[in-house]
């Protein structure tokens, strides 16, 4: 079977560890659990003529306190920068992260997740916040809360790295 | 390793691999259940394949070993399944010991748990600040917008009292901005300078009229 490493990344509290969840367990819990260290899962996804095992990585966000270790994305052949609506920093850690990501994962292929749609009237990102998103790549508007687009996210990343 | 040494190191929740490229992994410590819980079916000498989080590490950790580096490469915590508790915090790092390839893989767990509880809460603060940031540039917004409004209302009243004055000043403010943007400066100077130069003949207003009208012979 086909498998490949998927890497999630962006800033602490986005919500990258909960799509996992979602995405994996079909679970969602809305008190925040922060990450420290790696947790890696694998998912089996069914593409429309193959099947593809995903190991997807789970890094702490970036903040203060950590860094992405640029190390960890090695082998990856895509990742997911998620977005969290509601924080306009967020933003500015997943470009920062973003232009790493790609020094290090030359012809990787990548995806934007725009996570907590389920709360678009608390959205903080401004027009122009949104065209420089749209200007890094793909974006999905996902909610780990009630499910929205976190399969078709998960699976368009598939579709592309194949 | 003597037999205290190697008591230690379990006290620990350590255990310390030898590694060499002909032989790979061996036992230099005693073994713990949590070790067995995980690698038990792979060792000796097999590590890569057991642990997608270790296999990557080794990369690194081969390359450390050869550059006889005195400082200890450490992998950062990871979370490996096992089935006893769902998921168990370790740590591996990468020594040199006297020309000797060591690979001391530590269970972390109280220790994670404290590390967790410790970003928790700096994270749940780092939280609290954006959120706090964001309402302060929120108010600031308000109080600028105020400010602009004040000024535009002095500059029209200024007009009605001397229209050369009123246009003068309208002037010297977009003139400013403009000047000001080909300098480089940021949106927010330049906001400030459009809406502070019109203040500068402002004092007008309060000239009396037999001055201010004063015809010129």
């Amino acid at each position: 079977m086909l498998q490949k490493k998927i890497c999630m990344l962006g800033a602490f509290s986005v919500g990258k560890t909960s799509l996992i969840q979602r995405f994996v367990s079909s679970l969602f819990d809305d008190k925040y659990l922060t990450t420290v260290g790696v947790k890696i899962d694998k998912k089996i996804v069914e593409l429309p003529d193959k099947t593809m095992m995903l190991m997807i990585w789970d890094l702490a966000g970036e903040d203060d306190y950590n860094s992405l270790k640029l190390s960890h994305l090695r082998g990856a052949s895509g990742y997911i920068l998620v977005v969290d609506g509601t924080r306009p920093k967020s933003l500015e850690v997943a470009i920062e992260v973003h232009k790493r990501a790609q020094e290090a994962l030359v012809d990787a292929h990548f995806i934007i997740a725009l996570n907590k749609a389920d709360l678009t009237d608390q959205w903080m990102l401004t027009d122009e916040d949104m065209e420089s998103l749209k200007a890094l790549g793909t974006v999905v508007l996902t909610s780990a809360k009630n499910g929205d687009n976190v399969e078709s996210l998960f699976t368009q990343l598939a579709v592309g790295m194949l | 390793m003597n037999n205290l040494a190697a008591a230690v190191l379990g006290k620990l929740e350590k255990v310390a691999l030898l590694y060499t490229a002909a032989d790979g992994f061996n036992l230099i410590s005693h073994s713990q259940p949590w070790f067995e819980e995980i690698w038990g079916g792979q060792f000796p000498q097999e590590l890569t394949g057991s642990s997608d989080y270790l296999d990557n590490f080794l990369i690194d950790a081969i390359e450390h070993w050869q550059t006889s580096s005195d400082t200890p490469l450490s992998s950062g915590p990871f979370l490996e399944s096992v089935s006893s508790s769902g998921q168990m915090p370790i740590e591996a790092e990468a020594i040199n010991v006297d020309g000797q390839a060591v690979l001391v893989l530590t269970n972390l767990g109280e220790s994670y748990q404290q590390r967790l509880d410790l970003l928790q809460s700096a994270r749940t603060n780092l939280l609290t600040q954006e959120q706090l940031e964001i309402e302060v540039s929120k108010r600031t917004a308000t109080i600028r917008e105020r400010e602009f409004e004040i000024s535009g209302r002095l500059i029209y009243a200024s007009g009605f009292r001397d229209e050369e004055t009123g246009a003068h000043i309208r002037r010297i403010g977009l003139y400013s901005a403009a000047m000001a943007k080909a300098l480089g400066w940021s949106q927010f100077a330049v906001d400030d300078i459009l809406s502070a130069a019109p203040m500068h003949d402002i004092g007008k207003i309060g000239i009396p009229d037999t001055i201010l009208k004063k015809l010129v012979s």
